[in-house]
Formats: C-alpha cells, structure tokens, sequence
C-alpha cells in the first residue's frame, strides 16, 4: 500500500494548468479571428472592392501566424494524460475516445483542404469557394473545439455513462446524453463567445495602434467597424452563455457556484458581489467574515442561480456540512458513504483475485448501492471537498469586469466608427489597444474559475486528482515541466515576433 | 479486324480519357499545393516553425519523456485494469 505522493499531484497539476493555459493562448485568436475573416472577405465578395480583399488578407496573415505557432500545442496534453494521469486516462478512455476521434478527423480535413484554400487559393479557384473554405475553417475550428469541450464537460458533470469495476472504466452508455449535457452545452457556447470577443479585441487592438501611429487609416477604421458589431454580438452572447454556465453550476457544481462568490453561508435573497476583498484568513466552518470589503448587488445571485429571488443558494459551508433546513447532504455524510463504496470496490478486486465469483458479485452488488459517492472516499476531511475560494473568486471577478469593459469598448468603437470620429478619440485608441491583452487575460481567467473551481476532482465527485495521477516519480515532471515552460515561451517568443513584424509592414507587407 | 480495331480504338480512348481525369482532378490538386507551398514567404517561417516544434514534440518529448505509462509498464488490457484498479483502492492524500 503505497501513499500517493503529493508533490507528485501538485507538480502533474501545474503541469497541466501551464500546458493548457499556454495552448489557450493560441485557441481563442484562432477561434474568433477565423469569424472575422469570414466576415471581411464576405463584404469583398459582395462589394468586389481591392480595399476589402487587401484588408481580408492581411487579417488573414495573422491568423495565419497565429494558427502556424498554436497548432498542436494541444497534443501534449495527452501526451501528459498518458504519462502523469494514466489512472484518470484509463477510467475514461472510453468516454474521451469518440470525441477526441472526431475532433481529430474534422481538424486534418479542415486543415489539409480548407485551409489551404483558404491561403493558397486566392485568384487560383472562383471567389465563391474561397469564401466558402474560408467560412469553413472558421466553422470547422469552432466545432473542432466543440468535441474538446464535450469531453472538458462530462468531467465537470459525469453524465452518459457506467462505471465497470471490472474493465475499471467508465462506460458510455448514451453519446447524445454526453453530446448535449447542459455543462457540454454551456461551455461550448461559453468558450466560443469568449473567443469571438477575444478575436474582435485583437483587430480593435490593432487597428487602434495604425490609427495612434496615422498609418493604414482607412483600413483600420472598416476593420473596427465590422469588429465593433462582432463584439458587440459577442459581448451580448457571451453574457447570455455565461449566465447560462453559472446558472447549470448552481446544479452540477454548487461548490464552485460558491467558490466564485465567496459565498460561505448559503442564503435566501442572495446579492451577487459586484466588488469585494476576500478576507485571507477565512476558510470553512470558522466565524470569520468572509469579505474585508464587499459590495452587493441584492437578489441577484438567487435570479441567477435559481430563477427566482427568494431563492437559498448554498454556501460552502451549507455544501461541507450540510443543512438539514434546506436538504443538503454534507460531505462528511458523503464521505461516510463513499468510503463503504471504496471498500465494496476493494473487496470485489480482492474476490476477484482470489476467484471467489460469489463473494465478487456480493461485494459488486453493495458497491452499485453507493458508487455515485466513490470519490467522496478519498478525501480524508470534509474541507477537502473545498476548492481555492480566493483565486476561484478573483479570477471569477476579473473575468466579470473585463467583459463589461469590453462591452464599453465596443460600444464606443461602433458609436465613432459610425459617426467617422473614431481617429481623433486619443483618448479612447490606448484603451483599444489595451483590450486585446485584457482580453487574453479575461479568457485565462474564464479557465481558471472552470479548473480551479472544481478541485479537487479530476471527474465531479467520482474521482479526486490525487488518485488520477500514475505512480511515477516527482522529479520526471519537474524536469519536463520546465522543459514546457521552456519550448512553449520560445514558442510564444517567436509568435510575438513575427505578429509584430506582420503587423509593422501593414497590408502593403503581403 | 474491324472488331480488333474496334476494340483497340475504345481502350485507348479510355487510357486518354483516363489520363485526362487524372490529370482533371489529382493533377491540379497537386499543382494546387506544389504552387502554393512555392509561392510562400511568411508561410516558410512558419512551416520551419511548424516542423521544428513537432520534431521536438513527437521525436523528443514524446519519446523520451512521454512514454504511455500504461502501455510501457504492461502487456495487456487486463494488466492495466488490474494496475489502475489497485492504484484506486489505495488510501489518497489531501487533495488540496
């Protein structure tokens, strides 16, 4: 019996959060930048203007840049599901199997036909079809992300399947159940809408830096008009996803609906907190004050979460120990019932081994009564079950704010790029530039309330990262996670270099 | 002989008809890419790029320090079931 290291856990974690929010640096550009260029050569192909195919193509270029220095980024990180987190891999290989399959075959044929039409095409097939594969990247990606999505959500909410004690796997047992949970569901359309604004920010961003420095003018200026609407769009979408996301939390995951409130005693009539200093010193089932400083907007947590204002939304401490008033079951009633599943699952393995076939299928019999509490056995204390309030909570509110600047930004961009004032707004021009790397910044944050908020578990109460990691020694994952840092900022290094080169040759530099 | 030449007639028709297919379809996809892979600028950069970073990936990192634990480590399906099966019915530490 050996005890799981820890070190070996925080090290494969933060292996996982660099790699992933390295890889998110490219995902989002590519995801919104893709729509705009739809967009742009859309209005080419329906003026026929020079103006709008030189524009086209320039944002294309940087996409392209984008695209080129992202792409795969995403495979180490199956790379690290087979060598850090082979017991996780294992148990849901069956599950991840068919939408990770179908995200790879959707992404070579986009990328080894469309895609190339898209780039190698121009005045060699008819400005229909290259307007068509150009839509169909932009399609393609979006979906393509869609089956990582899926896969990201039945993590967050186990739905769709069987776990098999004796394959030790989970099963599916119903693709479409797993396709559109509401988790599945509200994190694609979360994640895209994000995307598209991160997208529209960037040609804001850039734009706003011709205009400061009064180099591609005209340009420039079509270029935030049609971003503005986009992001306008996006902006409105992306409120109505969020809402949607935290509204199938307040179901699925309580905890982090919690965690990103910093909501410790569940409440009636609970005020959502539109600004608020976390008190360090607080942590679950002490007397402290949460906040140092907060301020609420009355009722509207109990709307969001429940649909109704006089609504109990459960804190962390309603969730880690119960509130008998409002039928929530404790973790420590959990724990008690998880571990009995624990020891039904051991005893099965036992009999199996010893090929007693009765006494396995009685142990397997008791083990079914309380598996959906499985994970709840490891955890050695009830506060286990509690993710890190603090950065779950800030990383929530600056995500929050952000989008409404970005909301600001857009509305302003549009209202002067209409009124044709947008060049002598000085003042406004920093700030579009600013927006984009905000916009990166919001973007980590939205995956950091989603990841960080659901620790400790690798799979929602089914099972906790620290059994999801292999039995290998610490010191392979320190070394090769420095080798990532390493590659992926040189990685990141030469994109910057590049875009700014692009960027500083303008469309004359195609 | 007229049905030899008849017949010699339409097989060579075929081949050419063949042939211009061949050169309709394949042949201009080919050309398609050889002429875009030529025609690039940036696009070379980023290819090298592209090749550098999956030569790394694949060739090194997954080869060396990436190894599938499982598959390493066991032969069989039932070996890594049994393998994972033991891993989680041992005791786990703080998961925070």
């Amino acid at each position: 019996m050996n005890e799981i290291d820890l070190g070996l856990v925080n090290w494969s974690r933060a292996q996982f959060a660099l790699t992933a929010m390295y890889h998110w640096i490219f995902v989002p550009l590519t995801l919104g930048l893709s729509f705009l260029c739809a967009f742009f050569e859309s209005i080419y192909v329906k003026t026929g203007k020079q103006e709008w195919r030189d524009l086209t193509r320039f944002w294309m270029t940087l996409f392209g840049i984008n695209f080129a220095i992202g792409v795969a980024t995403g495979i180490i990180l199956e790379f690290e599901f087979g060598t850090n987190w082979s017991n996780y891999s294992w148990m849901v290989g069956d599950i991840f199997g068919a939408p990770l399959a179908i995200e790879g075959i959707v992404a070579f044929f986009l990328e080894a036909t469309f895609f190339a039409v898209m780039f190698f095409g121009w005045d060699r097939v008819s400005k229909g079809f290259h307007l068509f594969s150009t839509w169909m990247v932009a399609i393609g990606s979006n979906l393509s992300a869609l089956w990582i999505l899926v896969a990201n959500g039945w993590m967050q909410f186990p739905t769709g399947m069987a776990f098999n004690p004796e394959s030790v796997r989970f099963e599916m047992q119903n693709f479409w159940e797993v396709l559109f949970s509401p988790v599945a569901i509200a994190k694609f359309t979360h994640t895209t809408s994000s995307s598209f604004l991160v997208g529209a920010m960037f040609v804001i961003a850039i734009s706003s830096y011709y205009l400061l420095k009064r180099r591609h003018v005209e340009m420039a200026k079509k270029s935030i008009l049609v971003a503005a609407v986009f992001g306008l769009f996006s902006f409105a979408y992306v409120g109505l996803t969020g809402d949607e996301s935290a509204y199938s939390n307040a179901y699925t995951q309580p905890m982090k609906l919690a965690a990103y409130e910093g909501l410790y005693d569940g409440e009636r009539k609970a005020g959502i907190v539109a600004f608020g200093i976390l008190n360090p010193e607080k942590k679950a089932g002490d007397d402290k004050d949460a906040f140092l400083f907060d301020l609420k907007i009355p009722y509207l947590l109990s709307f969001l979460a429940n649909r109704s204002i006089d609504s109990f939304v459960p804190g962390v401490n309603d969730i880690v120990y119960g509130n008998k008033d409002e039928g929530i079951v404790g973790v420590d009633e959990k724990m008690a019932l998880g571990k009995l599943a624990l020891a039904d699952l051991t005893a099965y393995k036992d009999a199996q081994k010893g090929g007693d076939t009765a006494a396995a299928d009685s142990a397997l019999a008791k083990f079914k009564v309380n598996q959906d509490y499985l994970g709840y056995g490891y955890l050695n204390k009830p506060e286990d079950a509690v993710p890190p309030v603090q950065t779950t909570f800030y990383a929530f509110h600056i995500m929050v704010f952000l989008a409404v600047f970005f909301g600001f930004i857009c509305v302003a961009y549009l209202v002067y790029g209409v009124k044709d004032t947008i060049e002598e707004k000085r003042w406004l021009l920093p700030l579009g530039v600013l927006s984009f790397f905000l916009a990166m910044i919001a973007s980590q944050s939205g995956w950091v309330v989603a990841e960080v908020g659901r620790q400790p578990w690798a799979i929602q109460d089914m099972l906790p990262v620290g059994v999801a990691t292999s039995n290998i020694g610490t010191g392979n994952v320190i070394t090769t996670f420095w080798m990532f840092a390493g590659l992926f900022t040189l990685l990141l290094l030469a994109e910057i270099k590049i875009m700014l080169r692009q960027i500083k040759k303008g469309p004359e530099g195609e | 002989m007229i049905s030899q030449r008849y017949s010699y007639d339409v097989r060579q028709k075929k081949d050419v008809g063949e042939e211009r297919v061949m050169d309709w379809i394949p042949g201009r996809v080919f050309r398609f890419y050889r002429d875009g892979f030529r025609s690039m600028t940036l696009g070379k950069t980023l290819w090298k790029i592209i090749l550098v970073k999956l030569f790394i990936m694949f060739a090194v990192l997954k080869v060396f320090f990436f190894p599938d634990f499982l598959s390493t480590q066991f032969d069989t399906d039932k070996q890594r079931a049994d393998h994972v099966m033991e891993q989680i019915t041992l005791p786990a530490p703080n998961q925070n």
